[in-house]
């Protein structure tokens, strides 16, 4: 097998048909006990991660006198050694569907078997990096729940995303409606797809290889020109552009050119805040199936998320200055378990509240009437002291700050970890006091800041009787809403 | 704050007074070199004019040791019907109100020292990573009684995510 590479450099990789008996393109190569193998082409693309590490040293040490020949016995050893590597990680990953879970066979000295069961599955995401866009291959995120640390059940170093890399596209895709479809005990709960998984033609044939696009309704989408604008409106772009002429003006006119290195750092969070911004955010369409929220989003590198409605947590309307004056918002938002943190990047002010009671069910956010801290507040906050707030209904907690950059975060009663009363010298000299209502992990964190002591207590018990209420009403395990 | 809760909500607990102990313990481990040096290096260094000095960490100690007693003492749980309270801090207050049914899980641990002084600290995690639901000094018994009482009732009231 060496020799074969080492004959052909360049080839990070054997060929496939080495191994796997001959398989439909479309298809995982199957193993006779029913397990999958990656798609062949896997190797390649991982391959290309070390060759592109190489590059970059050479690239780094290109200074110092590495001559071509240096450079060409360095590649003779290592892509062979790359292409063993790539090879034997893809012979000896494989994967089956099984009863009520996903097993995942990994390592060739250490072998481990992750086992995924369905019931803790958070969310399953279809992620297409550029390249493995260019090769029609796909990434499978599974996330499950217990993000932030140990779990009850899964002691795997706190550790919660199992990746399938890679898969062709149209296999991630039906996957992906298979495992979310089983998740949300829809099509075969009673073992129906244990039978088509176990005997493993494909895995994910039969009633579920249907189920995979499973039908939805589109809810909201983002409009090219509105993005731009909302771009154009943020002030990143703007304050980079600034340091990068308050950096390059003067260097010019002294003629040095060092100067122009501390604009690199500024020029790439230009990049960063534009371009890359938009290409991540501009086809962007945020629809509802039965088994949950999609989220399809990128222009360049793909990515298909699917979150189940009752694991959103907490929603945050974010509303930064100038785009408050067009009545815009970005919407972000925690799900259980992790996943996707924005829910739209861009959004009319309509538009967010009506999502937001489609997620939050029963959650008005115009109802809800949002009562300002006591006066003396302000001598501890005395600028943006002036945009704190708080309230409550029957179906959410709602707290606002922020001056120039408006947030309003949204929580469901049902929704809440757990209750702080934090009171801290001076506030305390004022009689005031935070509240906090905990949720998972992600942007968005609720705080009813500075409220008089005894309000906040009074909140502190009654959100108590609220939330308790609430999760009792809260049906969280489906997948549906 | 502590006295609206105390009529609020009648049952809570303190912690042992062996938390007390062990960390006054440990101040004194501290505290008795730092004065022991200073003490030879002011004499030594400067003459008897200095040893006063010794003023500095003595009081300092001192502080420490009557901080440790309202530390303890601010520190309380209560256990209620169907969520745990938890209220603690001297300057800064807090006030922790954890559902039974949002634990994930309950962690019991007990270091060697606090072995060697009986308690144990037992800590509630939600999914949550700010929750903060700490009871630092616990009986080892208290503590396994709080654990399963906790893992028992956040079983019956358990809600998912």
């Amino acid at each position: 097998m060496r020799r074969h590479r080492g004959a052909a450099p360049g080839i990070p990789a054997p060929r496939p048909s080495l191994t796997a008996p001959a398989t439909p393109a479309r298809n995982a190569p199957v193993t006779p006990d029913g397990f999958h193998r990656l798609h062949p082409l896997t190797p390649f693309l991982r391959g290309w991660v070390v060759v592109a590490a190489f590059g970059a040293t050479v690239a780094r040490n290109l200074a110092e006198d590495v001559t071509a020949r240096a450079i060409g016995l360095t590649l003779l050893f290592l892509i062979p050694a790359a292409g063993l590597y790539g090879y034997t990680t893809w012979r000896f990953t494989r994967y089956r569907i099984e009863r009520d879970g996903l097993r995942l066979d990994t390592g060739l000295f250490v072998r481990r078997t992750r086992y995924v069961r369905l019931d803790r599955l958070q969310s399953v995401d279809v992620v297409q990096p550029l390249l493995a866009r260019v090769a029609g291959l796909a990434i499978l995120r599974l996330d499950l729940a217990g993000h932030e640390h140990r779990d009850r059940s899964d002691g795997d170093h706190g550790s919660s995303t199992s990746d399938l890399r890679y898969l062709s596209v149209g296999h991630a895709h039906r996957l992906r409606g298979a495992l979310v479809a089983r998740a949300a005990g829809g099509v075969g709960a009673t073992g129906l797809m244990g039978e088509t998984g176990l005997t493993g033609v494909t895995g994910v044939t039969g009633p579920v290889g249907e189920a995979a696009e499973a039908p939805h309704e589109r809810l909201a989408e983002v409009p090219a020109r509105r993005l731009v604008a909302a771009i154009a409106l943020s002030p990143a772009p703007w304050v980079a552009l600034v340091g990068v002429a308050g950096i390059a003006v003067p260097s010019l006119l002294t003629g040095t050119r060092a100067g122009f290195l501390g604009a690199v750092p500024l020029l790439g969070w230009f990049w960063h805040r534009t371009i890359r911004s938009f290409a991540t955010n501009y086809p962007y369409t945020v629809s509802a199936s039965p088994n949950g929220l999609r989220i399809d989003s990128g222009l360049f590198e793909r990515a298909y998320a699917t979150v189940p409605p009752g694991r959103v947590q907490a929603i945050s309307i974010v509303e930064p200055l100038l785009s408050r004056l067009f009545g815009w918002a970005t919407i972000r938002m925690n799900v259980a378990g992790g996943g996707p943190s924005v829910l739209l990047p861009v959004a009319r002010r309509a538009d967010a509240l009506e999502l937001v009671g489609r997620l939050l069910p029963g959650v008005d956010l115009e109802r809800i009437r949002l009562v300002r801290p006591p006066r003396r507040a302000l001598l501890l906050a005395p600028l943006h002291g002036w945009a704190l707030a708080c309230g409550t209904d029957g179906a959410a907690f709602v707290t606002r700050h922020g001056l120039l950059r408006r947030h309003t975060d949204i929580i469901a009663h049902g929704k809440v970890q757990s209750i702080r009363m934090v009171a801290n010298p001076l506030a305390r000299v004022l009689r005031l006091a935070d509240v906090h209502l905990d949720t998972t992990g992600g942007p968005v964190r609720v705080r009813a800041a500075l409220r008089d002591r005894d309000e906040a207590l009074r909140i502190v018990s009654t959100q108590a009787e609220r939330s308790r209420l609430g999760r009792r009403r809260d049906t969280a395990d489906l997948w549906t809403n | 704050m502590a006295d609206v809760l105390l009529a609020e909500s009648a049952g809570w607990r303190v912690l042992s007074p062996a938390l007390r102990r062990l960390r006054r313990t440990v101040l004194v481990l501290g505290a008795v070199p730092a004065v022991a040096c200073t003490a030879v290096i002011a004499v030594v260094a400067g003459g008897w004019a200095w040893a006063p000095l010794v003023l500095v960490p003595l009081a300092a100690a001192g502080w420490a040791w009557r901080a440790i007693g309202r530390v303890w003492q601010a520190w309380r749980y209560a256990e209620r019907e169907d969520d745990l309270l938890i209220l603690r801090g001297v300057l800064v207050r807090r006030l922790v109100v954890v559902p039974y049914g949002r634990l994930q899980l309950v962690d019991v641990t007990s270091g060697p020292l606090a072995r060697r002084f009986g308690i144990a600290r037992v800590q509630l995690h939600t999914a949550a990573a700010t929750s903060d639901a700490v009871i630092p000094g616990l009986r080892p018994p208290e503590a396994a009684r709080l654990r399963d009482a906790l893992t028992e009732r956040g079983e019956a009231r358990s809600a998912g995510l």
